[in-house]
C-alpha cells in the first residue's frame, strides 16, 4: 500500500531479487511432486518434464511392505498426540503451582527447568540410551515418550508461566471458596483459560515430534517393529538413493501432513515461534 | 502512563489473594504442590540433567555401554579425540559450515526480511515460499537435494542436455561442503525470515515516512531505523542457528552420508554414525562433551560481541 512512494528502480530491484530467489526455493518441492508421479526413466531423461506421468510409483509407495510411510503416519501420529498430553499433563499444573506462588525457591526451579533448552539431542542420546536401558525403557514408546516430552518441558514452561500471571488470581480464589481442591480448580477453571498458550505450544511440539529423528532412530533401534515417518523415510529411501521412483513418492509422502499443517495453522505457528522467541 | 495504573492495581488484587492464599494453604497442599512441580523436574533430571552429568562422568572412562564401574582413564578420551586426525577435521568441517550458514542465513533472512515485511498479500505469499522448507523433516530435505544435486541428480541431467556440466556438487570435497551449506541455507533462511518480520513490523511506519522525507535511501533505513530496532531478535536468532548448525547430522546423513572422503562428516555425525555404531562410546561422550562446551562458548561470544556493537553505537 506504500509501494507508490517507492522509486520504480528499487521496486524493480525488489522483483529482479525475490523473484528467481523464489523460484530457486520452489525448485525442490516442484521436483519432488512432478517425479512423485513419474517411472524411473522418465526422471532420468526429464527430471523437470510433465510427461508420462501416473499414479503407479505412488501407490507403490503407499502400498510398500517394508518401512511404509503411511503405518509411519499411525505411529508419529500417536507419538503426537502422547507428547502432548504428557507434556500438558505434566508441564501446566506445575506451571500453575510456579505462577502462582512466586518465592526465590521456585524461581531456581523454573531456572533448572530452562536449563535443558540449549543441550543438543546428540549430546544426550548415548547417556539416554544408558538410563533408559537400566529402567527397561530402551526400544519402547513408552521410553521414546517420555524423551519427547521432557524435550517440551522449557518451551511449555516458558510460555505457561507468564500466560497463567496474567490470569487474576480472584478467579482461582473464587473457586477455592466454592469449596473446590486445588487440582480440581486448575483443571476445571485456570486451565480452560490458558488454551492460547496450550495450544501454541502444542503446536511447536508437533512440528519438533514430528520432524524428529534421532531419538526414535536410536531409541527404538533399528529392528524395531515401530518405525516414525522419519525413520521410515530413512529405511525406505536410504539403500535404494539412485532409484528415484522410490526416492520421490516416498518424500512427497513424508513431508504432504506438515505442509498442510502450515497452510492450515500458519498464523499460530509463526506466532508461537516469535513468542518463544521473547525474553 | 495509563496502563501503569491498572498493572499496578492488579498487583495489589494478586497481593492480597497471595496473602489470603498463604493463610489458607494447608500442610496437604504444600505436599500436592511439591508432587506437581517435582514431576516436571524429575523428568528433566533423568533425561536432560542426569544424561549430561552421565556423559561427562563417561567421557574419562573407558566406557564400555553397559556398566557404571569402567575403569577411570582421567582425559585419555579426550587426547584421542585431539590426535584423531578424521575428528579434528571434522571440528574443523563443524565449523565452517556453522560460520559459513550463519553469516549467510543472517544476511539472507534479514535482507528477504526487510523486503517483505509490510503486510501485502503478494509478501505473505512469498513469506510462505521462503517459509516452507522449516515445516521439512532434515532427513527429508537431505535425501531431497541427493536426488536433486547428485551425478544422475535433475540438476545435473537439465545441465547435460543444456551441454553444461557435470557438476560435482556430492563428489568433490569443496564442492560438497558448498553444497551442504546451500541447502542449509535453503531451509533455515525461513526462521531468521519470519521472526525479523514479526520485530519489524513492531516498528511505528511513520518512522521510515520521515526518514524517506528526509532524503533516506532504503539502505540508510535499514541501518538506522531497521537494525537498531530489532538488534535483539539479531542475536537471538544467531544463536538459535548457530546452536542448530554446530549439531548438524540428519541432513549429513541423508545427504551425503559423510563423504566423500569424510570431507563432510560433522561432529555431530562422527558422534551417532562412527563412535555410537562402532562401539568407541568414551570417545564419542568425549566429542558430546566437547560439543556442548564450543555450543555454549559459542553462544556468550555471539551475545557478548553483538552487545559490544550496541553499546559502541
Amino acid at each position: 500500500m506504500t509501494d507508490h512512494r517507492r522509486p520504480p528502480r528499487i521496486a524493480a530491484l525488489r522483483y529482479v531479487i525475490l523473484i528467481p530467489l523464489g523460484l530457486i526455493w520452489l525448485l525442490p518441492l516442484y521436483v519432488i511432486v512432478i517425479n512423485a508421479f513419474k517411472p524411473n526413466d522418465a526422471i532420468l531423461t526429464s527430471p523437470f518434464g510433465l510427461s508420462h506421468l501416473s499414479l503407479t510409483p505412488i501407490l507403490n509407495a503407499l502400498r510398500s511392505p517394508d518401512f511404509n510411510i503411511l503405518a509411519g503416519y499411525g505411529v508419529t501420529a500417536t507419538l503426537v498426540v502422547l507428547v502432548n498430553v504428557v507434556s500438558v499433563v505434566v508441564c501446566a499444573p506445575a506451571a500453575y503451582v510456579i505462577a502462582r506462588r512466586a518465592s526465590r525457591a521456585k524461581g531456581i526451579v523454573l531456572m533448572y527447568l530452562f536449563a535443558g533448552a540449549f543441550i543438543p539431542a546428540v549430546v544426550l542420546i548415548i547417556p539416554q540410551v544408558y538410563v533408559l536401558r537400566s529402567v527397561g525403557l530402551m526400544g519402547t514408546i513408552v521410553g521414546l515418550v517420555l524423551v519427547l516430552a521432557t524435550v517440551t518441558v522449557p518451551v511449555s514452561m516458558f510460555a505457561y508461566v507468564p500466560f497463567i500471571r496474567s490470569i487474576p488470581i480472584d478467579i482461582d480464589e473464587a473457586a477455592a471458596i466454592d469449596g473446590a481442591g486445588r487440582l480440581r480448580s486448575f483443571w476445571s477453571i485456570v486451565f480452560p483459560l490458558m488454551r492460547p498458550a496450550v495450544v501454541t505450544v502444542c503446536i511447536l511440539n508437533t512440528t519438533g515430534v514430528w520432524e524428529n529423528f534421532i531419538q526414535p532412530f536410536i531409541i527404538l533401534g533399528p529392528g524395531s517393529p515401530w518405525h516414525t515417518v522419519t525413520t521410515a523415510i530413512y529405511g525406505a529411501v536410504g539403500p535404494y538413493q539412485t532409484d528415484y521412483s522410490v526416492v520421490y513418492p516416498n518424500l512427497l509422502l513424508v513431508i504432504l501432513p506438515l505442509l498442510i499443517f502450515y497452510l492450515l495453522l500458519q498464523r499460530q505457528l509463526v506466532g508461537g515461534l516469535a513468542g518463544s522467541l521473547k525474553g | 502512563m495509563s496502563t501503569v495504573a491498572p498493572s499496578r492495581l492488579r498487583d495489589g488484587v494478586r497481593e492480597l489473594g497471595r496473602r489470603r492464599r498463604r493463610g489458607l494453604s494447608s500442610g496437604r497442599s504444600r505436599v500436592l504442590d511439591a508432587a506437581l512441580i517435582g514431576l516436571p523436574v524429575a523428568m528433566v533430571t533423568v533425561f536432560t540433567i542426569g544424561p549430561v552429568l552421565l556423559a561427562v562422568y563417561f567421557s574419562l572412562t573407558d566406557w564400555d555401554g553397559f556398566s557404571l564401574t569402567s575403569p577411570f582413564v582421567g582425559l585419555q578420551n579426550y587426547r584421542d579425540v585431539f590426535a584423531d586426525a578424521s575428528a579434528r577435521s571434522a571440528v574443523v568441517t563443524t565449523i565452517e559450515i556453522a560460520t559459513a550458514c550463519t553469516v549467510i542465513v543472517t544476511c539472507l533472512s534479514l535482507a528477504l526480511a526487510s523486503m517483505l515485511r509490510r503486510p501485502q498479500s503478494s509478501n505473505s505469499i512469498y513469506r510462505g515460499v521462503f517459509f516452507y522448507p522449516h515445516m521439512i523433516a532434515a532427513i527429508a530435505v537431505g535425501f531431497a537435494w541427493n536426488a536433486l544435486l547428485g551425478p544422475h541428480g535433475a540438476i545435473n541431467t537439465v545441465a547435460a542436455q543444456l551441454g553444461v556440466g557435470p557438476f560435482p556438487f556430492l563428489l568433490n570435497p569443496t564442492w560438497a561442503v558448498a553444497s551442504v551449506v546451500g541447502v542449509i541455507t535453503w531451509q533455515s533462511t525461513a526462521l531468521g525470515l519470519v521472526l525479523f518480520v514479526s520485530s519489524m513490523q513492531a516498528v511505528p511506519e511513520e518512522l521510515y515516512e520521515s526518514a524517506m522525507l528526509d532524503g533516506a535511501g532504503p539502505l540508510r533505513q535499514f541501518r538506522w531505523i531497521t537494525m537498531p530496532a530489532i538488534a535483539g531478535t539479531v542475536t537471538a536468532v544467531m544463536v538459535l542457528n548457530l546452536a542448530a548448525y554446530l549439531r548438524i547430522y540428519e541432513l549429513i546423513l541423508s545427504m551425503t552420508q559423510g563423504g566423500p572422503a569424510g570431507s563432510t562428516q560433522t561432529v555431530a555425525y562422527q558422534i551417532l554414525s562412527v563412535a555410537y555404531v562402532n562401539d568407541r562410546l568414551g570417545k564419542g561422550t568425549a566429542e558430546a562433551v566437547l560439543l556442548f562446551a564450543a555450543t555454549m562458548i559459542l553462544s556468550l561470544v555471539i551475545i557478548i560481541a553483538r552487545r559490544k556493537g550496541d553499546e559502541s553505537e
